[in-house]
């Protein structure tokens, strides 16, 4: 196994001055397809031993970003580079990254063993025996190696295309949705798995996916995709709660978006005044999650004036639904024992100190 | 809704039993009467191996079946591997202007009649002869080669577009020249394709009177030219027995030629 500790010592930022080059980095990559654009130029850096997840919407140009990485596409402008080498213009077979394909992709008229062993032997690597075994124990498939794929499930083939995808130790592995075809409790059996794989290699991983909360919850560090663009570059936290854009906030997870205007200190939002987020002035569009949204006393200082719309209870906590005099409308997450009242119950709406974000548009 | 069912039709089981028979009493007769111990194709006189002793016994049909099977075997080589290519050529290179008319020129044989290709290779052939001297079984080789072409490009076609094109991009990925990635993913995972055009290409050039009948120089007779020889003269129940035999041959051939194109394994 290659790496060690020292491969994720730094989580995500790789700054100026630091000596490791970014395990990935994309400088203004586009790409068109006749007159579509589905990449508008990107920037990416990637730094080694992370787990980076490119997330967004299906055509948002996360599948072809990875691809650019894999050298199944060209850019049609900007550079690829990988642990510091400009490799633009090389074939996807002279390039130190290996993919997990979202169809696994794995060679029908091969056993498991031939599978997994497939690049090493490309390689001509002489421990590929012994690195195959290695490889199909890591992945918890040792009494497989003389099956056909044909003959697994599919979170056994899964578990192959990783282990064949592993095998070479890349300095980057590529994963493209890799978990879709899964159902759920498999999928959250395999996103342990994966988390753990990545943390026993140190190999960097780039996971595309289109499912916010595996993202929040696998990633080192996230990038919103949406319309060809990375909109916004974070740990999961940071983008959770900071979202930086309307789409962002939308998104990921559940978000309340208020209109207003910041004047002295404090925003002017429809039904009442609350204190402004820092640096905010004039007109601005705020965030916030529902969960940092509580009910206070009508009229009590510091909150919106609100009139219930509608509560449901969902077991271990209940979403009131409540309507500014504007008629915008906004979700609190509340504990199961609240009671706020039948529809049309008058509520201050009060929001916890520093959640309220100001949205780029 | 109900669909419209033909075998709803007042006198469809006759006619259905009617077509049947006709189609396959003939060949029947023929195979029985390839055991008449009498000398009559048509009157039964007991149950005998006779004829396949003397057919296996002729000089002239023991030359013909030689030159057959090594024309047949020739030619489904030949085609089996330019077909291999056409079908890499039309199917991995995305869609391009005019891949329709290439598919076109491909399957020139199954549309053209064969006897208008039988009297262009005759002149040209002709010519070709008078030019170089040479009048050997290459003549009959390359016309069969040609003509085969289309028939083992069609299963290899079939194979090639229900393959998952990730599986040659994953080889890449896994450091594979596009050499070595066709060596090691493509070609085995096509080879039952190949293997069943190649099986058709035989079949067809086995049974192939036309063209043979007009390139063939003298000397020259392959199985089915030599049995429509035969029966300018007088037809003997030996012509039944060759004709089993290449029946059987036939049906073993296109027996494995369905085994193999039943594709349980393009994909994992």
């Amino acid at each position: 196994m290659r790496g060690g500790p020292t491969r994720r010592s730094i989580r995500g930022v790789t700054g100026p001055g630091h000596s490791d080059p970014p395990a990935v980095e994309v400088v203004r990559a586009g790409k068109r397809y006749g007159g579509v654009e589905a990449l508008a130029g990107v920037d990416l850096s990637i730094a080694a031993g992370t787990f980076f997840t490119l997330l967004g919407p299906s055509g948002c140009g996360k599948t072809t970003l990875l691809r650019l990485i894999a050298g199944f596409e060209t850019p049609t402008s900007g550079t690829v580079r990988i642990g510091g080498v400009d490799v633009t213009g090389r074939p996807p077979h002279r390039r130190p990254v290996n993919t997990v394909f979202q169809s696994y992709a794995l060679f029908p008229h091969l056993t498991v063993a031939r599978n997994v062993a497939f690049g090493l032997e490309m390689l001509g690597r002489a421990d590929a025996r012994d690195r195959t075994r290695e490889m199909l124990a890591l992945v918890r498939l040792d009494g497989f190696a003389d099956r056909r794929p044909a003959q697994l499930s599919g979170g056994q083939q899964q578990r192959v295309a990783l282990a064949r995808a592993l095998a070479p130790a890349p300095e980057v592995l590529l994963l493209d949705e890799p978990l879709s075809a899964l159902d759920l409790k498999l999928r959250r059996e395999m996103q342990r798995e994966l988390k753990r794989l990545q943390h026993e290699t140190g190999i960097t991983f780039v996971f595309v996916t289109h499912d916010q909360e595996e993202a929040l919850t696998m990633s080192d560090r996230i990038a919103v995709m949406s319309g060809g663009r990375v909109l916004q570059t974070g740990t999961p936290r940071e983008i959770y709660d900071a979202p930086a854009t309307r789409f962002v906030a939308g998104f990921i997870g559940e978000s309340n978006v208020i209109e207003g205007e910041v004047r002295d200190g404090l925003a002017h939002l429809p039904g009442g005044t609350v204190p402004a987020p820092d640096g905010a002035a004039g007109p601005v569009t705020l965030a916030i999650r529902p969960e940092r949204v509580t009910l206070a006393p009508p009229g009590a200082p510091d909150t919106l004036d609100a009139t219930l719309a509608a509560a449901i209870f969902h077991g271990a906590d209940l979403t009131a639904h409540l309507r500014l005099p504007d008629g915008t409308e906004i979700a609190a997450r509340l504990p199961a024992g609240a009671e706020p009242g039948p529809p049309g119950t008058a509520h201050g709406v009060a929001f916890a100190p520093g959640a309220l974000r100001v949205l780029a548009e | 809704m109900k669909r419209f069912d033909p075998a709803a039709l007042p006198g469809f089981a006759w006619i259905a039993v009617g077509a049947l028979v006709l189609l396959w009493a003939p060949i029947v007769t023929m195979v029985v009467y390839s055991f008449n111990a009498s000398q009559s194709v048509a009157l039964w006189g007991g149950f005998s191996l006779e004829w396949y002793a003397a057919a296996a016994g002729n000089a002239a049909v023991q030359g013909a079946a030689l030159r057959s099977v090594v024309i047949a075997l020739c030619a489904a080589v030949i085609a089996s591997a330019v077909a291999t290519m056409a079908a890499l050529g039309t199917t991995r290179r995305g869609h391009f202007r005019g891949r329709q008319a290439i598919y076109v020129v491909i399957n020139q044989p199954l549309m053209v009649p064969e006897i208008v290709t039988a009297v262009a290779l005759l002149i040209v052939f002709a010519a070709v002869k008078v030019a170089t001297g040479y009048t050997g079984l290459g003549y009959l080789v390359l016309a069969h080669s040609a003509f085969c072409v289309p028939f083992a490009y069609l299963p290899i076609r079939a194979r090639l577009e229900g393959m998952d094109r990730s599986l040659e991009t994953a080889a890449a990925d896994l450091y594979a020249t596009p050499w070595r990635a066709f060596r090691h993913v493509t070609l085995p995972i096509l080879a039952p394709g190949i293997a069943a055009g190649a099986m058709l290409a035989f079949v067809i050039s086995l049974d192939d009177v036309i063209i043979t009948e007009f390139v063939k120089s003298a000397g020259q007779d392959t199985l089915p030219t030599y049995m429509l020889g035969q029966l300018r003269r007088a037809v003997t129940p030996e012509v039944n027995a060759i004709s089993t035999a290449l029946l059987a041959l036939t049906v073993a051939l296109l027996t494995a030629f369905f085994v193999l194109t039943r594709r349980s394994d393009t994909k994992p």
